[in-house]
């Protein structure tokens, strides 16, 4: 294998594919970068067994081959080369070794057979669409923060994405919860994406994920399987396996008959929000929500810390109520919500809470209240 | 080229000196039975989720171990008969080297084969002396997530005998429900000290000692220069691994010297006993005084199967055969030799337990064995 590529090309392709290998890793192969050259590209696959990305760079290449190479020495390597160098890769089957030669700069780098590195199959996918890059980045942001990390409910931890029926017709749906809170978000169902298997995307998954979605415009190819599934741009293909669990059934603890509305400028609440939690200890973070005709008192009580309250004007106009939530889910939850007014529908104060944005029903939160 | 091979020794608890790792040994031998038992239920569809292999140490259970796990990993998932039926039912447990799933276990990078042996410690960073809990953890992390390909997924202990009992109790989890197409396959050297709950949940596939022929070929293939005679098959009790111990440390030699000195039962040369027992001190002195404490017990145990079956079938060391008989020559003297051989394990492992001076230990040994000796009367 040879071939010759501009540094901030292979910097960029070398970055994006290292960033999945794990950096306490004690098996030598699962440390190394797959390098392929053929025709006039040069992919780069690196691995943690869970998830692979695959980078794609065009490159001259003068002879057609593969070989894998520490790719965390390779980053750095690439790294420090002077921006816009010719950087030229050959592997030498006799020694065993990779040479990297760049201006007056020259490496040799051990490798290990190409054989060695598992490579994931990229067969068997049942379901193939293809997306905004923008409606899956939308669905992502605002599920993932209630992903679960306690490990017993292993199937809590990733973002359960499948079709459904939304108030809109069909949808393609991404829900996420811990058991305390819970995000669904719906998108217009993609063309081809029917009878898609509702797969739980891990959360390593969703992180790395993010990377291919910065570009509003781009077109995101999915394929979907029982037990895999990949999304694709042009350079990146990410892969990945799915958790091989039941989600619970969620629709279930979404409440339906929640009528006491409160609608709050979201920003203004959290604000306000944060600012009372100051006070909370640690443990709890406990915050009350007391509402009258228009008016809300947000009140922590921290017994060895002390007492804060806040009062907001607000739209709220049914019996006075008493609310306890978390501080941090509550913050979360109104992070999400980026062009209207939250809207709050509660029951009492010992049933889950529903959170929306205006009367857009594609994203709706719930989040359980805690007794203060 | 393949770094599994030059890593740093104390990275890998489970190899022997320099044999090669139980996952690059192709071939395997004497434990034809053991192989046709996991065939037959593969072929029948009843692949249990759960076994334990169990047989002294060294005699190829984690190489078994990793010829299932091959075999498992690189058969296909099972289909519906097609038109043409039912493809043929695999008759070996063997897989090409060069096969890609083999080239993958090598390396250590099988995405459907977890490991599960003693850690480095984080913090010291030094090996663990016991596989810990959060090593068995890894297993959530492990079956929760979906076998990408399909196909099966192997678990390997190795060994169940070294997990904490807090780390045996997670592995039961799993044992106790298993997810689909998940064979976990548990190597014990001493299964009787594993959980009974462990036990009880799994099929247990009993390896026999080597004989002398199977010794030597596993020897010879693992590339280890040990010549390996009927003599080691009875002095290693048929373990490979013991064999390469018993080069190390002239183990031949050695018990033919102890088999010299007892010769003189029921006088025993002192200055001899004293040399013997002088050898095991010091440091480098560790193997030689493993060898000499195992051969003295091995030579116990030959002494009370003697007075019972007569003499053995393969004299390990010149005269051993005529001094079993003189000392070991009917029932009673049989069982007087068990009884000492009992009584003198258990004086050893407490000797050690609490670091008694090796020669001390020794010369114990053996003035008890003349004592016995004495008692039994002139020959």
């Amino acid at each position: 294998m040879k071939f010759s590529i501009e540094r901030g090309t292979l910097l960029k392709a070398v970055a994006q594919a290292q960033s999945v290998v794990e950096r306490r890793n004690t098996i030598p192969i699962l440390a190394n970068v797959l390098i392929e050259a053929e025709g006039d590209m040069v992919q780069f696959r690196a691995t943690d067994l869970d998830i692979e990305v695959v980078d794609r760079a065009p490159a001259k290449v003068e002879r057609p081959g593969a070989t894998t190479v520490a790719a965390v020495l390779l980053n750095e390597i690439v790294r420090k080369l002077p921006d816009g160098a010719l950087v030229t890769l050959a592997d030498n089957p006799q020694t065993g070794r990779l040479s990297i030669e760049a201006g007056r700069s020259h490496f040799q780098l051990a490798t290990l057979p190409r054989e060695d590195f598992p490579v994931m199959a990229s067969s068997d996918y049942t379901t193939n669409f293809a997306a905004p890059a923008g409606v899956l980045r939308r669905l992502f942001d605002k599920s993932k923060f209630a992903i679960s990390t306690e490990e017993t409910r292993y199937y809590l931890n990733g973002v359960y994405m499948h079709v459904a029926t939304g108030d809109d017709g069909p949808a393609l749906r991404c829900v996420a919860t811990d058991g305390h809170r819970l995000a669904r978000i719906d998108a217009p169902l993609p063309n081809g994406a029917e009878g898609m298997p509702g797969v739980i995307v891990p959360r390593k998954t969703v992180g790395e994920l993010r990377k291919l979605l910065d570009d509003d415009e781009a077109s995101i190819a999915v394929s979907v399987s029982e037990t895999k599934l990949r999304f694709a741009t042009p350079e990146i293909t990410l892969t990945s396996k799915v958790i091989d669990g039941t989600f619970p059934d969620y629709t279930r603890v979404i409440p339906q008959g929640n009528t006491r509305r409160l609608e709050v400028d979201a920003s203004e609440f959290a604000r306000a929000v944060d600012r009372v939690a100051t006070v909370s200890s640690e443990r709890s973070r406990a915050v009350k929500m007391s509402l009258d005709e228009d008016r809300l008192v947000l009140t922590v009580n921290a017994p060895d810390a002390g007492v804060a309250e806040e009062e907001l004007a607000v739209a709220y106009g049914d019996d006075p109520l008493e609310i306890g939530f978390n501080a941090k889910y509550l913050l979360e939850i109104a992070s999400q919500v980026d062009r209207e007014n939250a809207v709050f529908l509660f029951n009492s104060s010992g049933d889950p809470t529903l959170m929306r944005e205006g009367n857009d029903t594609s994203a709706v939160y719930v989040v359980m209240p805690m007794r203060v | 080229m393949s770094k599994a091979t030059t890593e740093d020794a104390s990275e890998a608890p489970d190899r022997a000196g320099d044999a090669p790792h139980p996952c690059e040994a192709e071939a395997l031998f004497g434990h034809d039975a053991a192989e046709a038992e996991v065939l037959a239920a593969f072929n029948a569809g009843r692949m249990h989720s759960g076994w334990l292999i169990v047989g002294p140490k060294g005699i190829g259970k984690a190489t078994l171990a990793y010829r299932i796990a091959r075999f498992l990993l690189a058969s296909p998932p099972a289909e519906p008969a097609g038109l043409f039926g039912a493809p043929a039912q695999p008759r070996t447990l063997a897989l090409d080297a060069g096969h890609p799933d083999a080239r993958l276990i090598r390396s250590g990078a099988h995405p459907r084969l977890l490991v599960l042996r003693r850690s480095i410690d984080e913090r010291t960073g030094r090996l663990r002396s016991q596989i810990v809990v959060d090593d068995v953890r890894r297993l959530r992390g492990f079956f929760g997530l979906s076998a990408a390909d399909g196909g099966h997924r192997v678990v390997i202990v190795d060994p169940a005998d070294e997990m904490t009992t807090s780390a045996a109790n997670a592995l039961l989890k799993v044992l106790e429900e298993p997810p689909a197409r998940a064979t976990l396959l548990l190597v014990a050297h001493q299964p009787m000290a594993l959980l009974p709950t462990i036990r009880s949940r799994c099929r247990i596939l009993r390896l026999a000692p080597l004989d002398a022929s199977d010794l030597a070929q596993a020897l010879a293939a693992a590339g280890l220069p040990v010549a390996a005679d009927a003599a080691t098959a009875v002095l290693t009790g048929g373990s490979a691994g013991a064999a390469v111990r018993l080069a190390a440390g002239d183990g031949a030699a050695l018990y033919a010297e102890i088999v010299g000195l007892f010769e003189g039962l029921p006088r025993l040369d002192r200055t001899r006993a004293i040399r013997l027992a002088e050898a095991c001190v010091g440091r480098g002195a560790e193997l030689r005084y493993d060898l000499t404490v195992e051969l003295i017990d091995l030579f116990l145990a030959r002494a009370a199967r003697a007075g019972l079956l007569g003499e053995p079938a393969t004299q390990a060391a010149p005269h051993e055969a005529r001094l079993l008989a003189r000392l070991s020559p009917h029932d009673a003297a049989a069982r007087r030799w068990a009884l000492l051989h009992q009584e003198l394990g258990a004086r050893i492992r407490h000797g050690r337990a609490v670091n008694l001076d090796p020669a001390a230990l020794i010369l114990d040994m053996v003035l008890r064995i003349e004592e016995t000796a004495r008692s039994l009367g002139p020959p």
